[in-house]
């Protein structure tokens, strides 16, 4: 039933393709498309349980390499499926006005779609690395066609990032396939073979690096800023909202669970870092404060966004490399929660201020007086900036505690650092905020800028967005119940066994 | 290797040769020349004074009937024949090769269908079946002499196919090299075969395995020498750095379907008959530095252009280098790999001839196949620019298409055999994501780019229906063989294992 999402997405992509020029036709096609792979999504989870990673579909694909076509789900990929059905559905609301090449846009958003639903779904390497690398050619096409600032250039940039990421993501699968001698790429056999000592302290920071990439892990998160300002608001909000978790999720799902003695402690400390653990951690904990800054200092509204993606997806990578229980809770919770707010931030950036004032320059939209042009984008914002900074009653509150709990076990002082970072972003959030909507009149006095108002589309895709992230936060057992079982479960044995819990 | 000395192919004298066998074994490469010479005789004689379009089509459709008897008889052939001290040796794998190599032609052939560069249509096409019977005269020989004498009707033919447009300087600036360098390693290669001839006093490629590989150790200098010029001649056949110069012009500079040609079908009918013929582990080295200057330098220089065709050429090389993965294989486990080459090849074929007749067809609407002119052509054209995009992503290696399925299959069963050289595999890898740059360039141009307000207007639609149909059955089987290429795969795994 699940694997219906896939093919969902697939199949309206070819239809939008083969729609011509009926652009009514395309739009109306991908939202039905997404919401019907949200339905799915929805009625099969009754029949999932978090804690086991249940076969959906098991079919032999390539016999003569013990390839399978194997879709499963777990309470972690149903986070994510969740999160990707409600992405795609607010994307599309978000993308309503797009009347350039509309159905090459949809068909293009669809098939993007359906790869992530393809990775989230993967239990099969070969196959998650199929899904993984057709979800990346889709986004250069909506960037490079319909982004604005410099777009040929944060298109092939995020592109080519993306596919070095995937080159050492398949250096790693073909050489896990060739030295475990396993005839088999699932990632189950995978994960119980026996590699030779020293394999996976080369292979895992390898694979682990590739997936990270794509999640905007520091120093190789530069793709991400201008890959998101450069994109169109609907692809800026899935390359937040989603794309970036398949890095995450990959991160996750193969790398720590297949190549778990990777993070074993190395014979030698070097300076003081003692195991790859420590070296990632080092590494996000980077890129929480790092992005934090820099945001900060921004001049376009939307690079603002772009780097508080990059310090959000930190405190992800964070969790993970806690190896805690709780730690890896709030990662996976983080992926959706900032999935959500993401989504949200550039849909209000990108959509609700830059179509209509044409600029993100916030110098410029200070005059503007954008509170009393477009007051519903102002509350949006608003409310999307207290989630975003963590404020209880959202959900980054309860996936950061988690996270930061986490990390503090394993190393307080590369947590202390990741508080400040939740510091700084009070701060950028604050600033921009201020600057953008709350802005003084050019002239005392001066009426608010006339701007056309907000379409219903884009209230309902706000909506939807909020009350997602309002539900998590008030409730956040709604996803922890699928999340906790889910790391618990044997298939990260591994990983405890490595942390010495 | 080891089954074919077992057979004891010991050398025979003429008057025990059976000559209906021996028609029977070469009667495919016996129809196609008939069929050329028909060709020739039909355009000369009756369509001299006809349109471009109807001489083309008929020359085109005389041969799919001479490709289509030839098929039928390597079909119904015996599996395995040796005759004549091994002149004529008919193996599964020389089949596949051989139907393979028909197909190509056949499909080449329909990508003459718009073309309109030359007056000589009834030669033009009949080289193209010269061609191709010398590359079927390599994939069914294990001797020498045969070796050689098909390997340069094969390269004659195409010296003057890439010659043929009269009206474009780059063509004969091509031929040209193309010939001063194929002259060049084609007495590389004779040098090398007379030296084996020396040394193992036979012309039989498996008698002079069995020699080589007991040889005392003074003759082992002479072995390496010999080893290398097959090696020099070898590399230039099939464009692998740094013999590759020749490429990049000729692929820019030849008629579309002759750079088509020499792209697939020449690789082919080259990878193959070295891959019967070198001794594997002594051109191991060589090899491997042949690969990976390949790759590298392929994809580097590829960075660098501006004309698509050109860009194709660089791509080739480094294609090259990638498919010469399947040559470094460990000890008889190499054999496991042709299944894995051919499987290569073919789906790359598909893939470079497509690319090429749209580079073509862009060529005929704007006057270049500069990669500004391909600006607006999925406005222009939606259908060649979806087309392109299945082409080009399957060579730069992305799934779900077949030029994935292909480096994954090379590449895993290639590490499993040969875990030391795991740096080879990682450097493909590395060097495919390189790739991806200028394959998204040609894509970005068809699709971002808007063509540039000074452009005139490009030509209407040039290709026809037929054309169109067929790129986009090209494209369908891309598609197809990526998403499930076990029947292709199994059929060859099926053909290839056990002999050879």
């Amino acid at each position: 039933m699940l694997a219906w999402t896939i093919y969902i997405s697939f199949g309206g992509a070819l239809l939008c393709a083969l729609a011509g020029k009926r652009a009514a036709f395309a739009r109306w096609l991908a939202l039905l498309a997404a919401l019907a792979t949200c339905v799915v999504t929805l009625v099969s989870l009754p029949h999932l349980q978090a804690g086991t990673w249940a076969t959906v579909v098991r079919v032999p694909w390539l016999p003569s390499l013990g390839i399978e076509y194997h879709l499963a789900a777990d309470g972690i990929s149903v986070v994510l499926l969740l999160l990707t059905g409600i992405a795609a559905v607010a994307g599309i609301l978000f993308s309503w006005n797009i009347d350039h090449r509309t159905n090459e846009f949809f068909a293009f958003y669809l098939a993007l779609i359906g790869g992530v639903y393809g990775v989230f779904l993967s239990a099969d390497l070969f196959l998650f690395f199929v899904f993984y690398e057709i979800a990346i050619v889709p986004k250069y096409f909506l960037i490079a066609i319909w982004g604005s600032t410099r777009r040929e250039y944060g298109a092939m940039k995020l592109a080519l990032y993306s596919f070095i990421g995937s080159a050492m993501v398949l250096v790693g699968l073909i050489a896990a396939y060739a030295v475990s001698g396993a005839h088999s790429t699932d990632m189950v056999t995978l994960a119980q073979a026996h590699y030779p000592a020293g394999f996976a302290f080369f292979v895992f920071p390898l694979v682990f690096t590739g997936f990270a990439v794509l999640a905007g892990m520091w120093p190789f998160h530069s793709w991400a800023p201008t890959g998101h300002v450069a994109a169109p608001t609907a692809a800026s909000m899935l390359l937040a909202g989603v794309v970036m978790k398949l890095g995450a999720y990959g991160c996750l799902r193969v790398a720590m669970m297949m190549l778990p003695d990777g993070l074993a402690p190395w014979a030698h400390s070097v300076l003081w870092l003692t195991s790859w653990r420590d070296v990632f951690a080092l590494l996000a904990t980077i890129g929480i404060v790092y992005g934090a800054t820099l945001a900060l200092v921004q001049r376009d509204f939307k690079f603002v966004i772009g780097y508080s993606s990059v310090s959000h997806m930190g405190f992800v990578l964070l969790g993970l490399m806690s190896l805690t229980t709780v730690g890896i809770n709030g990662a996976v919770l983080q992926m959706f929660s900032h999935g959500v707010i993401a989504g949200l931030l550039f849909a209000v950036v990108g959509r609700m201020v830059y179509a209509r004032t044409h600029t993100r320059d916030l110098d410029a939209l200070a005059p503007m007086q954008l509170a009393r042009a477009i007051p519903f984008a102002a509350v949006t914002f608003v409310l999307a900036g207290m989630a975003s900074i963590g404020l209880p009653g959202f959900s980054g509150f309860p996936a950061e505690l988690q996270v930061l709990l986490g990390a503090w076990h394993a190393d307080p002082v590369m947590t202390l650092c990741a508080g400040l970072g939740i510091i700084i972003g009070v701060a950028y959030t604050w600033r921009a905020m201020q600057r953008s909507f709350f802005g003084e009149p050019a002239a005392a006095g001066a009426a608010p800028a006339s701007l056309p108002p907000i379409t219903f589309p884009e209230r309902a895709g706000a909506v939807l967005l909020l009350a997602c992230t309002l539900a998590v936060g008030l409730y956040p057992r709604l996803l922890m119940q699928w999340i906790t079982p889910a790391v618990a479960s044997p298939l990260f044995d591994g990983l405890r066994k490595v942390a010495g819990q | 290797m080891n089954n074919f000395s077992a057979m004891n192919v010991s050398a025979m004298n003429l008057s025990a040769i059976d000559w209906s066998a021996l028609f029977h074994a070469t009667l495919p490469e016996t129809a196609l020349e008939v069929t050329a010479l028909l060709v020739l005789i039909v355009d000369i004689a009756f369509l001299r004074r006809t349109s471009h379009w109807l001489r083309f089509r008929a020359a085109g459709i005389l041969s799919f009937l001479g490709i289509l008897f030839a098929a039928v008889c390597i079909l119904s052939t015996q599996p395995i024949t040796v005759m004549a001290d091994g002149m004529v040796a008919i193996t599964p794998a020389g089949k596949v090769v051989e139907l393979g190599l028909l197909a190509i032609t056949a499909l080449c052939l329909f990508f003459t269908f718009d073309e309109d560069f030359t007056d000589h249509v009834g030669e033009f096409v009949a080289l193209m079946l010269f061609a191709t019977i010398g590359g079927m005269l390599m994939a069914t020989t294990l001797h020498l002499l045969v070796i050689f004498l098909s390997l340069e009707l094969l390269s004659l033919s195409l010296y003057i196919l890439t010659a043929f447009n009269k009206r474009s300087i780059q063509s004969s600036e091509a031929a040209l090299k193309y010939f001063l360098f194929g002259g060049m390693s084609a007495a590389m290669l004779l040098f090398g075969f007379s030296l084996f001839y020396g040394i193992a006093d036979s012309c039989n490629v498996f008698q002079i395995r069995a020699v080589i590989d007991n040889a005392p150790a003074q003759d082992l200098h002479l072995i390496i020498l010999a080893t290398l010029m097959v090696v020099l001649g070898f590399a230039f056949k099939v464009a692998a750095a740094p013999l590759h110069w020749w490429a990049p012009d000729v692929y820019q500079g030849a008629p579309a379907p002759a750079a088509m040609f020499i792209g697939s079908a020449s690789k082919l009918a080259s990878f193959y008959l070295f891959w019967n013929l070198l001794p594997a582990n002594l051109a191991l080295p060589l090899l491997v530095i042949l690969a990976a200057v390949s790759m590298l330098w392929g994809n580097l220089a590829a960075l660098a252009q501006t004309n698509v065709r050109r860009l194709l050429g660089y791509s080739a090389i480094a294609h090259s280098g990638y498919i010469l993965l399947a040559f470094l294989g460990n000890g008889d486990a190499t054999r496991s790999l042709l299944p894995a080459l051919i499987f290569y090849i073919l789906t790359y074929s598909i893939a470079v001839i497509g690319a090429f007749a749209i580079a073509s067809i862009v060529e005929r609407e704007t006057g270049s196949s500069d990669l500004a002119n391909f600006a607006g052509l999925s406005k222009r054209s939606p259908l060649t620019a979806f087309c392109l995009l299945i082409f080009v992503l399957s060579m730069a290696g992305i799934p779900p298409l077949a030029g994935f399925f292909a480096k994954f299959n090379l590449f895993a069963l290639f590490w499993q055999q040969q875990p030391g050289l795991w740096w080879l595999v990682a450097l493909a890898i590395a060097m495919s994501a390189v790739s991806l740059f200028y394959y998204l360039q040609v894509l970005k141009h068809a699709y971002v780019v808007e063509p540039a307000e000074t452009a005139a207007a490009p030509a209407p639609q040039s290709a026809s229906m037929l054309t169109r149909f067929v790129l986009l059955l090209c494209a369908l089987v891309v598609i197809i063989l990526g998403c499930n290429p076990q029947p292709l795969l199994g059929l060859l795994n099926h053909a290839l294992s056990g002999m050879f």
